[in-house]
C-alpha cells in the first residue's frame, strides 16, 4: 500500500467516523424523546387542559399559547425581513452600508437566546409596564429569527440570475416593478424556507419567552395584549423537568417534548420543497 | 431632410482609469437601420448599453459626452425609465422569464399601461407577427416559453421589446446563436420594422451587415480602446472602405 493510499483511508475513516459519531448522538436523542414519549402521548393528551400542576391532564393551551406565539412571530417577522432583503439587495447594491447591515445581522444571528429574554425582561415588561404578554414574546421570537429569515431571503434574491434583472430594467422596469415582478416571485421559495427553518427555531426556544411571555398555569386563552401570558410547550417540558422526582411529571414532559418535536418536523417537512424547489431554480437558471 | 432621433457625441465610457469607447460620434436618423461592425473588444456592445444608460446605472461605468434622443440630452432631461421604454435593448442572449409565452411577451408593457384582455391579445398577435414567430408558436401561448428553441426565444425576447412600441431599436448580436432559419426571420423582421423604428444593429456577420444595413460604422480597438475609424453607407464601407483598419476587416487585407 502506497502512502499517499493510506493517507487516503485514513481521511476517509476519520471523516466517516466523525459523521457517524454525529449521526449516532442525534439518533440517541430521538430515540429517548420517542420511546420515553410516545407512551404519554393520546389524543386527549394533546387536547385537554393540563391538571394537578401537570401530573394530569394534557396541553391544550400549551399547544395554543405555542401556536399564538408562532402566529404572532410569522406576522411580525415576514414584512421586517422582506423590506430588510429588499433594501439589503436592491438599494444597498455592493456598499459599505449593505456590508454593515449584513454584519448586523449576522451579529444578530449568533445572539444567545436567553440575551433576548433580558432584553424583553426590562424593555417590554419592566420599562414599558407591558408584564408578561404574549404579544411581547412574539416581538423577541420575531427579533430572534429575523436575521435566518432575512438573510435566506437575501441570498435566495441574490441567487437570482443578473440576466432576469438587466432585462426587466432594460425594458423601463422602475425597481419597484423590478422587485414585485421578479424578485419577490423569484425568491419565494428561499423566503418559505428560511421562514419555516426560523419558525422551527422559535417555536422550541425557552429563554426569550420565560420572563416575558409564558406562565406555568394559570393562562388560558388571551383577552388583550397587556398582562396576557399563554403557557407553551417549551416551558412547560422546562417546569416539568424540574419537577423530576414526581414519575407521572417527567412522563408528562417526555409526552410534551415528542409534540413538540412532531411539530418541528412538521414545520421542517414543510420547509424541505421549498428549499428543494430554490436549489432546482438555481440549476435550472 | 428629418433631424436624426439619436445623436451621439464624443462618448466616453470608461471603467476606473481603463478606457473602452472614446470619441464616439454618429447620428441614427428615422427609419434608418444603422450596424455596428468591429473585431472584439471594440465597444460595440457597450456602447448600446450607454445608450439605453445600462452601463453608467447597472454596471457602474462612467460615461461621458453627449446622447441626445429626440433632441434631449439622456443623461439629463430623460427619466431612464421612460428612455428605455423609447429605446429598446435586445440582447446578445435571449432571456426568458419564468412563465408562459404570453406573459413574457407581456413582461415590460403591463407595468407601463393597463390594458384590457382584447388589448392585450391583439397586442401579443401583432408583435409576434412582427418577430416572425406567431405562426410557430399561436396554439401555445398559454404554454411555458422555456420549451421554445433558442432562435425561438430569441425572437420572443424581440417580440418582448417590441411590445413597449420603442422608437428605437438596439440589438447586440441578435443572431449570434441562432440557427440559419431563425436568423433569416429576425433580418426580416428588422427590414419590416425600419419604416416605424430606428435600429441600431451590432453583429459580427459581415455578410448580415451588407444585407440588412442602410449605414454602417466600423470600430476599431486597435488604439487600446475601441473608437469609430470610419462610416458611412453601406456601399462605401463594404466595397471602398477608405481606413486601412476597415480594409483590413472588411475586404481582409
Amino acid at each position: 500500500m502506497t502512502i499517499r493510499l493510506f493517507k487516503q483511508r485514513i481521511f476517509y475513516a476519520v471523516s466517516a467516523a466523525s459523521a457517524l459519531m454525529l449521526m449516532g448522538l442525534v439518533a440517541l436523542a430521538l430515540y429517548l424523546v420517542i420511546a420515553r414519549g410516545i407512551p404519554a402521548l393520546s389524543f386527549s393528551f394533546a387536547l385537554q387542559p393540563m391538571a394537578e400542576g401537570g401530573l394530569s391532564g394534557g396541553v391544550r393551551h400549551q399547544m395554543i399559547g405555542s401556536l399564538i406565539l408562532l402566529i404572532t412571530t410569522l406576522v411580525l417577522v415576514v414584512p421586517v425581513a422582506l423590506s430588510i432583503a429588499i433594501v439589503h439587495t436592491v438599494y444597498l447594491r455592493e456598499s459599505s452600508v449593505q456590508k454593515s447591515l449584513s454584519l448586523i445581522l449576522h451579529v444578530l444571528n449568533g445572539i444567545p437566546s436567553i440575551i433576548f429574554g433580558l432584553f424583553g425582561f426590562f424593555v417590554f415588561v419592566k420599562f414599558l409596564g407591558w408584564g408578561k404578554s404574549w404579544f411581547t414574546g412574539g416581538i423577541l421570537l420575531s427579533m430572534m429569527i429575523l436575521p435566518t429569515v432575512a438573510l435566506t431571503l437575501s441570498e435566495g434574491m441574490r441567487r437570482i440570475p443578473h440576466e432576469y434583472i438587466e432585462n426587466a430594467r432594460s425594458l423601463g422596469l422602475s425597481k419597484e416593478q423590478m422587485v414585485i415582478s421578479i424578485l419577490i416571485p423569484q425568491s419565494a421559495s428561499s423566503f418559505l424556507s428560511g421562514l419555516l427553518l426560523g419558525l422551527v427555531r422559535a417555536v422550541g426556544e425557552t429563554a426569550p419567552i420565560m420572563f416575558t411571555a409564558t406562565v406555568f398555569s394559570g393562562a388560558t386563552v388571551p383577552n388583550g395584549i397587556v398582562d396576557n401570558p399563554v403557557l407553551s410547550l417549551p416551558y412547560h417540558i422546562f417546569t416539568l423537568t424540574q419537577e423530576s422526582y414526581q414519575a407521572k411529571a417527567v412522563q408528562n414532559a417526555w409526552g410534551s417534548a415528542c409534540l413538540l418535536l412532531l411539530i418541528v418536523f412538521g414545520l421542517n417537512a414543510l420547509a424541505t420543497p421549498f428549499r428543494m424547489n430554490a436549489f432546482e431554480e438555481i440549476k435550472t437558471a | 431632410m428629418t433631424p436624426p432621433v439619436l445623436q451621439v457625441q464624443q462618448l466616453h465610457v470608461t471603467a476606473g482609469d481603463q478606457s473602452i469607447v472614446r470619441d464616439v460620434t454618429f447620428d441614427l436618423s428615422r427609419g434608418e437601420l444603422t450596424t455596428i461592425i468591429g473585431p472584439s473588444g471594440s465597444g460595440k456592445s457597450t456602447i448600446l448599453r450607454a445608450i439605453n444608460r445600462l452601463a453608467d446605472k447597472e454596471s457602474g461605468l462612467q460615461v461621458s459626452g453627449s446622447i441626445r434622443y429626440k433632441g434631449c440630452d439622456v443623461f439629463r432631461c430623460c427619466p431612464v425609465n421612460e428612455l428605455r421604454r423609447d429605446i429598446s435593448l435586445v440582447f446578445q442572449k435571449p432571456c426568458i422569464f419564468p412563465g408562459s409565452i404570453r406573459r413574457n411577451v407581456l413582461f415590460g408593457v403591463r407595468h407601463h399601461q393597463p390594458m384590457s384582455r382584447t388589448r392585450q391579445n391583439d397586442l401579443i398577435e401583432k408583435v409576434l407577427r412582427q418577430a416572425h414567430l406567431f405562426k410557430e408558436v399561436k396554439d401555445r401561448l398559454n404554454k411555458p416559453a422555456h420549451l421554445l428553441s433558442i432562435g425561438q426565444k430569441q425572437r420572443l425576447a424581440f417580440a418582448r421589446s417590441l411590445a413597449v412600441n420603442p422608437a428605437v431599436i438596439l440589438l447586440d448580436e441578435p443572431t449570434s446563436s441562432l440557427d440559419p432559419h431563425s436568423t433569416i426571420e429576425i433580418e426580416k423582421a428588422l427590414r419590416e420594422l425600419k419604416s416605424t423604428c430606428s435600429i441600431l444593429l451590432v453583429t459580427h456577420s459581415l455578410e448580415q451587415g451588407r444585407r440588412i444595413s442602410d449605414r454602417v460604422i466600423f470600430m476599431s480597438n486597435s488604439q487600446g480602446f475601441g473608437t469609430i475609424v470610419e462610416q458611412g453607407a453601406v456601399e462605401q464601407i463594404f466595397e471602398n472602405p477608405q481606413h486601412p483598419d476597415t480594409q483590413q476587416y472588411v475586404l481582409n487585407r
